[in-house]
């Protein structure tokens, strides 16, 4: 198996279509009502300095995955453990994508058709898509994210008419603590995630790129996902876009003339495999390194089996589904986006100032 | 998984069995011509085995009787080579001087050879030869064998001809506007063509013979230091890996070498015009040769070339832009039209107007089968006089278009077996399918699997179908450039000449996806 590369720009546009994946569907910023965009702005700007954590910590590690940077930091035992707990959080995260797409499905457009179907059919592509490399997932992003964008733009300007910029109003009605917690949510739920990236870091052409491409990447989808965010509350109004599940949908279904409902399906899917197969991709390559094995390849089918049944085990209903995402998920996900990365980053600080000390 | 997959495919590789004749084994015993001129002619004898079509004409030189006359042989097939050559060339000065030059037996050494070659023989083209295999396959190649006695050695002259097309206008790509000519099946004349387009010392050609029996004679061609020279030696090393009996057409080697067999894409591109392989050789391309058929073929092949035609770059560039976007237009319209209106029919009436749906169910009222099974009979219909018109003789070929017109058309929907709008479909479908003809074939298979799969879950299927044939497309390569590529991954020069043509003076030559490091 020749070793898979992949460009800044494929890099970056993995990226893109990664944030925007559940996103699009999910945003827990609207918690905040009206002031959605100003939790979203919150989110945005928390995820920031995350994203600096984890491009830190790949600066300080050059060519070095997450596996082997837990281990320069906390030793072979210790690292290994933590890097297979990491391992089931990526998994347990495209579960999460997975049943998220699939209870979207099933809710909008085809009520009576079983859930594992769609789960099903969904990881189908996600399996076809590793199976022929990450390389080839960067090329798919490379078409995906400016048909997103095209897609974004276009429901934009067609709601325009239905649109009400008296829907900000009253701005921090309650203060800022709704839209300060809400933007934790939204900090954690998609902007977090970029640790999963450390994973595919080693995969990059051109090192010394990555931070730039990330945080080029990360503007752009704060644009795109602003600009949904905004939408949504411009033409819903704070109290229908608190109470929908997926807002998106419902204003899809109200721009006047033309029914573009099914590119909003398109959409969620581009991104949602993208994004399940970066998950999927990161356990793999992470449970290889871990166990020292020669070929992630054998591990992807067993993967994504097991993360389509722990989709259908995690959630009962849509609305448990939609509650636990976005109340329960982002503690739960506190240790592997916050507090680890922290401490691999003061770890790694100190472990250079000892190196760069005894050197000199 | 995918071992399980391979092991019955194993099945389908060719068994190796001999194929060498039991004569051909005894010949390849003995290497050198031998001295004796009978034996020569026992050995020819026995590995044609009377074949009616070798000749063999016995001539001596010098004075008969007294044993001093020197038997000279020469062997060629007939109808391969032209007779009047041989009769100008060889016979008539060996005739003709045996007077005036008094021919000895006894002076019969090497430097006769010689003589025979440089004084006699008026051809431009001689060899000499040791090897006997050698001696055979040049008469095979349409050579005439002088071969003399006493002396171990021959002389191949080349002396080809016989019956060839002469250049006409392909039948297969029609121009409005531009050169009309068209390869033809000698490899010659191929070679010929492209030189006269292409007059750089630097368009090189290679010969390769391919195939046990045939002995195909194929010719790599391209301009050094335009072409990438790791493709060149890429589609070198697959040629000599190719380990066949026959090669009887281009389309035989591109079974070989492609990088997808079991792919619906073709990943060579094929060309039977001049004009268009020389454009692609001067773009950094390689043209593969392949003497007795007229198809050239071109890699490496990327999916943006199915949307080019040569005429593009003849014609005003402003119209050739929107010629291009209607050529795409083609392509998604043949693979997913039918498969959307059979999921807005069955699953997502809401997305169809109000208006166009009532006009829709009525014309619908009365049909005894379901969108799907309609649509599935009009295409098999469809297909069924397609293959029809190609088949057919040329006469009776009006007769399946009139009838075809008449069952697709009037009748069927008179019949009430399938409605009116199904019959727009699938004429829209068809015509669309015609505008890119390179992947016409494969399209067919891609309609259909859309097709079942938007019969399962509407639009949720079609939107699953497009994904995983549009990732497998990524996937795709040709001679290690990605088939997608300019688009991606992305090269943003290489897009002036992709669903855009830029006028021709904004054009690079050589296009960037061919040299990006991997």
């Amino acid at each position: 198996m020749t070793e898979e590369k992949m460009s800044s720009y494929q890099l970056g546009m993995i990226i893109i279509s990664f944030f925007i994946g559940s996103a699009l569907a999910i945003n827990p910023a609207v918690i905040a009502k009206q002031d959605a965009w100003l939790a979203f702005l919150f989110g945005w700007g928390g995820g920031l300095i995350l994203l600096w954590v984890a491009i830190k910590i790949a600066e300080l590690h050059p060519k070095k995955s997450l596996v082997g940077i837990l281990i320069d930091c906390f030793g072979r035992v210790l690292g290994k453990l933590i890097a297979l707990v990491y391992g089931w959080y990526f998994i347990h995260l495209s579960a999460e994508v997975i049943r998220t797409y699939a209870s979207y499905t099933t809710t909008v457009t085809y009520p009576e058709t079983p859930l594992l179907f769609f789960s099903v059919s969904y990881s189908l592509v996600v399996i076809y898509s590793l199976k022929v490399g990450i390389e080839t997932i960067g090329r798919i992003s490379e078409v995906f994210v400016p048909f997103i964008i095209l897609v974004v733009l276009f429901t934009f300007s067609a709601s325009l008419s239905s649109m009400d910029i008296s829907n900000f109003q009253p701005i921090l009605s309650q203060g800022f603590l709704p839209p300060l917690t809400a933007g934790f949510t939204t900090m954690i739920l998609p902007f977090g995630e970029f640790i999963i990236f450390l994973m595919v870091l080693p995969n990059l052409n051109h090192q010394n790129s990555f931070k730039k491409t990330s945080l080029l990447a990360y503007l752009i989808v704060g644009c795109i996902l602003f600009i949904v965010v905004c939408r949504n509350l411009l033409v819903l109004g704070a109290d229908m876009l608190a109470r929908d599940i997926f807002p998106s949908h419902i204003v899809f279904r109200l721009i006047p003339g033309i029914d573009v409902a099914p590119l909003l399906d398109i959409n969620l899917i581009m991104a949602g495999i993208v994004k399940t197969s970066i998950c999927i991709y990161a356990s793999a390559k992470l449970i290889t390194e871990v166990f020292g094995l020669l070929n992630y390849r054998i591990l992807l089918l067993p993967l994504t089996a097991f993360a389509v049944s722990l989709s259908m085990m995690v959630r009962g209903t849509v609305m448990e589904q939609v509650t636990v995402t976005m109340e329960i998920w982002p503690i739960y996900s506190i240790p592997f986006q916050i507090i680890i990365p922290l401490t691999l980053l003061l770890f790694s600080l100190f472990n250079r100032k000892n190196y760069n000390h005894n050197r000199t | 998984m995918s071992k399980n997959i391979k092991k019955p495919l194993k099945y389908l590789k060719r068994s190796k069995t001999n194929t060498l004749t039991q004569a051909q084994k005894i010949d390849e015993a003995i290497e050198k011509i031998p001295k004796d001129i009978r034996n020569v002619e026992d050995l020819l004898k026995n590995t044609f085995e009377n074949s009616s079509d070798l000749i063999i004409r016995k001539i001596s030189l010098g004075r008969k009787g007294r044993n001093l006359s020197i038997p000279v042989l020469i062997i060629f097939i007939d109808g391969i080579i032209d007779k009047k050559l041989i009769n100008s060339d060889i016979i008539k000065p060996l005739m003709q001087q045996n007077i005036s030059f008094n021919f000895n037996a006894l002076s019969i050494n090497e430097a006769f050879l010689d003589f025979l070659k440089e004084s006699l023989i008026v051809n431009c083209n001689i060899d000499e030869i040791r090897d006997f295999h050698e001696s055979i396959d040049g008469i095979l190649n349409g050579n005439a064998l002088v071969y003399v006695d006493g002396i171990g050695k021959a002389l191949k002259v080349s002396v080809q001809g016989g019956n060839m097309r002469s250049v006409e206008e392909p039948l297969t790509e029609s121009v409005v506007r531009g050169p009309r000519e068209g390869f033809t099946e000698s490899i010659l004349t191929n070679t010929s063509l492209l030189r006269r387009k292409i007059k750089n010392s630097l368009l090189r050609f290679e010969t390769l013979t391919i195939g046990k029996q045939t002995k195909t004679e194929i010719i790599i061609c391209y301009i050094k230091g335009i072409a990438n020279q790791e493709i060149v030696d890429e589609v070198k090393r697959r040629l000599n890996r190719i380990k066949a009996d026959s090669i009887l057409e281009s389309g035989n080697i591109e079974e070989y070498i492609e990088d997808a067999p079991f792919s619906l894409f073709p990943t060579i591109a094929n060309s039977e015009k001049p004009d268009i392989v020389a454009s692609k050789v001067l773009e950094g391309r390689i043209a593969i040769l392949c003497d007795g058929t007229p198809f050239v073929l071109t890699v490496p092949h990327l999916f943006i070339e199915v949307l080019q035609a040569g005429e593009d770059y003849y014609s005003r560039w402003v119209y050739s832009l929107l010629v291009r976007f209607i050529r795409l237009m083609a392509f998604w319209i043949s693979t997913m039209i039918p498969a959307y209106y059979v999921a807005l029919i069955s699953f997502h009436q809401d997305v169809i107007p109000f208006k166009l749906l009532l006009t829709m169910s009525a014309s619908r009222e009365g049909i005894p089968f379901s969108a799907f099974s309609e649509a599935l009979i009009m295409i098999f219909t469809f297909e069924l006089l397609r293959e029809a018109g190609v088949r057919m003789p040329r006469p009776i070929g009006q007769a399946i278009s009139i009838v075809g017109a008449l069952v697709i058309g009037d009748a069927a929907v008179r019949a009430g077996l399938v409605s009116i709008p199904m019959v727009v479909v699938i004429a829209i479908t068809a015509i669309s399918s015609f505008i890119i003809p390179q992947i016409a074939g494969g399209l067919l298979i891609i309609r259909l699997l859309l097709l079942i799969a938007a019969n399962i879950v509407g639009i949720f299927g079609i939107i699953i179908g497009t994904l995983l044939l549009f990732i497998h497309m990524c996937s795709l390569k040709s001679f290690n450039i990605p088939y997608l590529s300019p688009i991606t991954p992305l090269e943003a020069s290489d897009l002036k000449d992709s669903f855009i043509r830029y006028p021709i003076w904004a054009l690079l030559l050589k296009p960037r996806s061919f040299f990006r490091k991997t």
